[in-house]
């Protein structure tokens, strides 16, 4: 027998972490906060470019993932992975390196997305810089997690540790094939897809983000805080094997349940359906095992806040993993989809689920590590009920706006008419709703500032033990053991349950997707639908930039209920040209995909600039801006340049003449304007070299191709010349 | 037009089923194999968690 090695646990990296999460935290829950009080007092803060909603919105959506939950991860992992290990993080160096980046990574969030740098991909919104960045950083993570796991001294691995090792892998696979973007200048690319395809790796990725970033993780933390706290093992074990494997192999089916009654092929939307249904059965599972764990400790619950913490985050996991499999039946998911209620369903998963986790181990590690106790019980009683009813507060009315709103969508009238067919009657109606979100909000953050500042009290109270010692013997023969059974073998072999995982998650991905790669070549093309013009380039990125894809959809499915009201159904092969696709996941203002030649330029001139001038009672924010700023010539070509690499068929050289078709359209628009009287607005002068005339000519576009009446290209200088702009597409 | 997509799912059709047989057939053996294993095969795994409590400043519950 081996004498005892003794090591440390840098607690150090674990109290950085902490701090992040909960600095983050605070930081993303009031851009959360300041959206919501948008959308009830749109000139809230003012018309700031840089504060509006469609920036912000991305900015909240990247902090609470990748700062808050991410950093409570990290927090998390760092804790526990070392001591079920039995061993000091394999390298302290990379534990830094992995923090300081992680929070450089954020901080040029911070630095980008208000100023319009995005790539409108859903929780993907960063630049092509700042993905290469993350990919870095994530493996460094992963290095230094897979050398802890392989210098351990405690042979098995424990049920977290498959979780810690699935989120590694799956996440990275997801980044790097969703990142795969052409760039075109410094801050600015173009995804490798387009349209259908392009929607369909988002939605594989954006799932996946719930499921292996927000889900699978915080399970591995479950699985060890919840024992800790609870001072029992597991409710069962065997129930945690079958946990795991059914749960990260079907979540990767899953993603194609965004996109229901959209245009992505039909058995691809049939496929994500079946497995999100099956997903109800692993997570019911896995959130059973964690409140059984409780079972002959429940009085406890009553007075620790750590298990009230756990019991509420994994009691909600339950309420939303039975939702998720729900919407996903397409005539639930024709209800829901495109309403706020599924912001209501997110925000049930991220307050209570991954923030009750988290802020369970801030209360457990906080003191442990300060050797301390808790500053103050009431105050994390105090917390614990802010939470759970800012939750309730926040969760319901969005519930019930979302539905009242859909239903009002698809309300004919006897004659057999639309109902609401003013978009904004359905709006206008759910106000209160979002009113008394932001009251479910501020008092989640009344909570979150209350329990930061215990956390703090705690830890000035006690000292920090940078380094704990512990000890335990090496493995003395690691092919000890051979004839255990086959999933305890597999326990002990980290390297060989990574490949399996790899493996898992692959089938998934590859089946589903490689099939549409297929059908990219089968997407009927439309003869009549056409590259962009250079200044609808510019518009669309402009449309980008400005977010308003976080707000307005671009799919119309093919139910009577949007046909009346927005016109003919999305097609497929409508989208051919569209990198990225910008079919949006949010009604909050109606779909545009058919808002071409809809309203004359003048009405998009007054609704730009002040929506309420056109619709009263508008909660769209008005864009001034777009008045004063110079559209991006300079770049053009290089975007043409990046769009053509990517697939569309601008005929080579053509960068070189496009400028040419820019001022030709833009003239004309502007010309079209003065002619209406629109030569200035509120002392304004419009001219052919603002935004405003960009985005005009993309708003024009959308969705005039398929009717097949004017060429947008036909009256552009570049049409002299035989095929000088780009190559027809032959209809098949 | 939809012709060539439909014969794209006829060719792919395959692909998702035998996944699903896959993943079936690991389920059921799985099952089978985690049942004869009986209950307590995991029992020390399953303390992992706990074995690290040698220092106690637990909570102010205590």
């Amino acid at each position: 027998m081996s004498s005892l090695e003794t090591f440390h646990y840098d607690n150090e990296i674990v109290r950085k972490f902490g701090i992040a999460t909960i600095i983050w935290g605070l930081i993303g829950f009031i851009v959360g906060l300041t959206i919501a009080l948008k959308l009830i007092y749109p000139d809230f803060l003012g018309f700031i470019p840089e504060l509006s909603y469609g920036r912000l919105r991305p900015l909240h959506t990247n902090a609470v993932i990748f700062a808050f939950a991410g950093n409570a991860i990290f927090y998390g992992v760092y804790y526990s992975l070392p001591r079920l290990c039995k061993a000091s993080m394999w390298s302290e160096k990379l534990s830094n390196i992995h923090f300081w980046g992680w929070q450089a990574i954020i901080v040029s969030a911070v630095l980008t997305l208000p100023f319009g740098i995005n790539t409108s991909k859903e929780y993907a919104e960063l630049e092509w810089p700042i993905d290469i960045a993350i990919t870095l950083i994530w493996v460094i993570f992963g290095i230094n997690m897979i050398m802890t796991i392989l210098k351990r001294r405690e042979k098995h691995l424990y049920v977290a540790i498959w979780f810690y090792i699935a989120t590694f892998i799956t996440v990275a696979v997801l980044h790097v094939v969703n990142s795969f973007e052409m760039p075109a200048t410094f801050l600015k690319s173009y995804p490798i897809y387009a349209g259908v395809q392009d929607a369909l790796v988002q939605w594989w990725y954006g799932h996946n983000a719930v499921a292996f970033f927000l889900t699978t993780p915080f399970l591995g933390i479950m699985y060890y805080f919840i024992p800790k706290a609870a001072n029992r093992p597991i409710f069962s074990y065997r129930l945690s094997i079958v946990h795991f494997w059914s749960l990260i192999f079907i979540y990767i089916w899953a993603g194609p349940h965004h996109l229901l009654y959209t245009a992505l092929p039909g058995w691809a939307q049939a496929l994500g359906t079946v497995f999100s249904l099956m997903l109800i059965a692993p997570s019911w599972g896995g959130m059973l095992n964690g409140l059984l764990t409780l079972r002959g400790a429940w009085d406890r619950v009553r007075e620790d806040p750590v298990l009230k913490f756990l019991v509420v985050g994994v009691t909600a996991y339950g309420m939303v993993t039975f939702e998720g499999p729900m919407l996903s039946i397409a005539n639930v998911n024709a209800i829901a989809h495109y309403s706020d209620y599924i912001i209501g369903h997110v925000h049930n998963g991220a307050l209570l689920w991954n923030g009750g986790l988290t802020f369970a181990m801030l209360y457990y590690i906080t003191p442990k590590i300060y050797k301390t106790k808790l500053y103050s019980v009431k105050l994390a009683n105090v917390h614990f009920w802010f939470a759970t009813l800012g939750a309730i507060f926040y969760v319901i009315p969005m519930y019930w706006g979302g539905i009242t709103q859909s239903l009002m969508w698809k309300q004919f009238t006897a004659e057999g008419l639309l109902q609401y067919p003013n978009f904004l009657e359905t709006v206008t109606q759910i106000i209160p709703m979002y009113a008394l979100r932001a009251v479910g909000g501020t008092l989640f953050i009344i909570g979150a500032a209350t329990g930061s500042y215990n956390i703090f009290k705690t830890a000035r109270q006690g000292s920090l033990e940078k380094s704990e010692a512990d000890e335990a013997q090496a493995i003395i023969n690691p092919a000890e053991g051979h004839k255990e059974s086959w999933h305890r073998r597999l326990e002990s072999r980290p390297l060989q349950m990574t490949v399996l995982v790899l493996v898992v998650i692959l089938i998934g991905g590859i089946v589903e997707y490689v099939p549409t790669a297929l059908v990219k070549s089968n997407v009927p093309t439309i003869e009549s639908v056409k590259p962009y013009t250079p200044l609808e380039i510019e518009g669309r990125d402009i449309y980008i930039a400005e977010g308003c894809n976080n707000c307005h959809s671009q799919m119309i499915r093919p139910f009577r209920s949007e046909t009346e009201r927005y016109g003919e159904y999305s097609k497929a092969g409508e989208f051919v040209y569209d990198h990225p696709h910008l079919w949006g996941s949010k009604r909050t203002g109606p779909d545009l995909h058919r808002l071409g030649g809809k309203y004359p330029d003048s009405w998009h001139v007054r609704h730009m600039y002040d929506p309420t001038s056109t619709s009263p009672g508008s909660i769209m924010p008005a864009y001034p801006w777009l008045f004063t700023q110079d559209m991006d010539k300079e770049s053009i070509p290089a975007r043409i340049n990046a769009l053509r690499s990517v697939g569309v068929p601008y005929v080579e050289g053509y960068e070189e003449i496009a400028i040419r078709d820019l001022d030709a359209q833009a003239q004309e628009i502007t010309q079209g304007l003065k002619e209406n009287g629109f030569d200035q607005i509120e002392g304004i002068q419009i001219t052919s070299d603002k935004k405003i005339i960009a985005i005009i000519a993309y708003m024009q576009r959308l969705g005039v191709d398929i009717k097949g009446e004017e060429n947008p290209w036909e009256s552009l200088p570049s049409s002299d010349r035989i095929q000088a702009n780009f190559k027809p597409q032959k209809e098949e | 037009m939809y012709k060539n997509v439909l014969r794209a799912i006829e060719d792919i059709g395959i692909y998702p089923s035998i996944s699903l047989i896959l993943f079936f057939t690991f389920f059921v053996v799985m099952l089978i194999y985690l049942i004869k294993k009986g209950k307590h095969h995991w029992d020390d795994a399953a303390r992992l968690p706990l074995e690290d409590d040698k220092m106690n400043y637990n909570q102010s519950e205590q």
